[in-house]
């Protein structure tokens, strides 16, 4: 007998009498008679099965380890060149009427109000802003006199000048010459295509009417798509060209709506006055003297 | 009824000394289990208290066993050591019960009825029962613990020294202290 035994026979009934057991044996025994029912045997083998299952688990052998882990690397490379992409194109809100092309990374406004919310950098071309947007939201007005646009959050870099979110620059003032209503008519059409710029470009070079309709039609393209300069140089090199051809009028009302769309407010009233003096007769003449001062 | 491991190390090729004491380790854990399945359902059931899945807790129990067999086959009472993880397996029950219990998933367990002897005599018995399980678990873990494993389970002061862990002295101080308790708790819940 060891001393652990002696000491349970000496101190166990003193134990008992100190703590009345009988109220105690009498309240465990209802517990006693609660006793859960006895297992049937299937489900005591069961028990014992699972828990073996448990306390050995069957490994999984390497390749199938690797295969998940490689799965599981390209599910998340999928999602996050989905998720790149999704980022990766700005939120554009515009107006009726607003005119923009969205090419690749490059906005280009060229009328209208349009909001532009960018999660990734893009550059924005809004009259005469040339801005950089990440992270921000910028609303953008561009009419005739200029572009105007307010950084409603994030940051906006216009002429590598920093504007803060809340940031509002309006656009400039109307030039004296403002209220024109003139527009640009149609280019007759020619033997290309529809959009076929090069067909275009090579009938330019030649002589005669085909290649004042082509210069025509690709200066007026150009500035159909904002790129003001390119369409400036087109219609002057019309007139350089074809100073008594057909669409000698049309041309002159180019130069002046580029000199103006340029903010060159002297350059299209000379043209103005020009046009008046040459076409007299034109029936915009009265409308091309109210450009002038 | 064969068991994978034991079945794949007689009849593996590399059929080691190592498989072969495995495998004998787990046919003594198996009779180990075929006897005490029943007791230790039933003190876990006591133990972790009413709502609990007394079979759940004794699968927890085995795969303890099971993971370790070489400490359980030598301890000195591998009874009282599997007593012992019951009595933290329940702990742990109690613990998560009580967690749910908090976040509203679980409600607090019921008496299971019992009307063999008729309607009244079964409220009257599921009453006093209640009334006993609340005395029970009103009780510290430690105290309930030497109470369960003592009165209920029957296990000797030296095996319950060896199923705690700690030594036969506290055995005693704690069951002293847990009927006292006990009973305190229970004229308590006799004049509620």
């Amino acid at each position: 007998m060891s001393d652990t035994d002696t000491l349970d026979d000496e101190v166990r009934p003193l134990l008992q009498l100190a703590s009345t057991p009988e109220v105690v044996h009498g309240a465990l025994e209802l517990l006693q008679a609660d006793e859960p029912a006895v297992l049937s045997r299937a489900k005591h083998e069961a028990l014992f099965r699972r828990a073996v299952e448990k306390a050995h688990p069957k490994k999984v052998p390497l390749f199938v380890q690797g295969l998940a882990f490689v799965t599981a690397c390209l599910i998340g490379a999928v999602a996050a060149v989905q998720l790149y992409e999704v980022t990766a194109v700005p939120e554009i809100e515009a107006s009726p009427g607003a005119q923009y092309v969205l090419d690749g990374r490059v906005l280009t406004i060229t009328a209208g109000h349009v909001v532009v919310e960018a999660r990734r950098p893009i550059r924005v071309r809004a009259g005469q802003y040339e801005m950089v947007l990440t992270h921000s939201r910028v609303a953008f007005d561009v009419t005739e006199r200029g572009a105007g646009f307010h950084v409603e959050f994030g940051e906006g870099v216009p002429n590598a000048q920093m504007l803060r979110g809340g940031v509002e620059l309006p656009p400039p003032p109307a030039p004296a010459l403002a209220r024109v209503t003139l527009e640009l008519p149609e280019a007759p059409s020619t033997s290309c295509g529809a959009g076929a710029e090069s067909c275009l470009v090579a009938l330019a070079e030649g002589d005669g009417l085909e290649a004042e309709t082509a210069l025509y039609e690709l200066a007026l393209t150009a500035h159909e798509h904002g790129q003001v300069r390119a369409a400036l140089d087109k219609f002057l090199e019309h007139q350089r060209r074809f100073p008594d051809g057909v669409l000698a009028p049309e041309a002159s009302i180019g130069v002046m709506l580029s000199h103006l769309a340029l903010r060159d407010a002297d350059a299209a009233a000379a043209e103005a006055r020009r046009f008046v003096e040459k076409f007299p007769a034109d029936p915009r003449a009265p409308r091309v003297r109210g450009l002038m001062p | 009824m064969g068991y994978e491991p034991v079945e794949s190390a007689m009849t593996s090729p590399a059929f080691s000394p190592a498989a072969t004491a495995a495998a004998s380790s787990l046919t003594e854990l198996k009779s180990l289990y075929d006897e005490m399945a029943q007791p230790l359902r039933r003190a876990l059931a006591r133990l972790a208290g009413p709502g609990c899945d007394a079979d759940d807790l004794l699968q927890e129990v085995f795969v303890v066993a099971l993971k370790r067999p070489e400490q359980v086959l030598a301890a000195v009472s591998p009874k009282a050591w599997l007593y012992g993880v019951a009595v933290r397996v329940a702990a742990g029950a109690r613990t998560r019960r009580r967690f749910r219990s908090f976040l509203g998933l679980e409600s607090a367990g019921e008496v299971a009825a019992d009307d063999a002897a008729g309607p009244f005599a079964a409220v009257t018995r599921i009453e006093a029962r209640a009334k006993v399980h609340k005395a029970l678990d009103a009780l510290s873990g430690k105290r309930r613990e030497a109470l369960v494993l003592f009165e209920l389970e029957g296990l000797t002061g030296p095996e319950i020294s060896e199923a705690l862990d700690i030594p036969i002295k506290t055995v005693w101080t704690r069951l002293h202290h847990a009927r006292k308790d006990f009973e305190h708790r229970l004229k308590q819940e006799g004049r509620e």
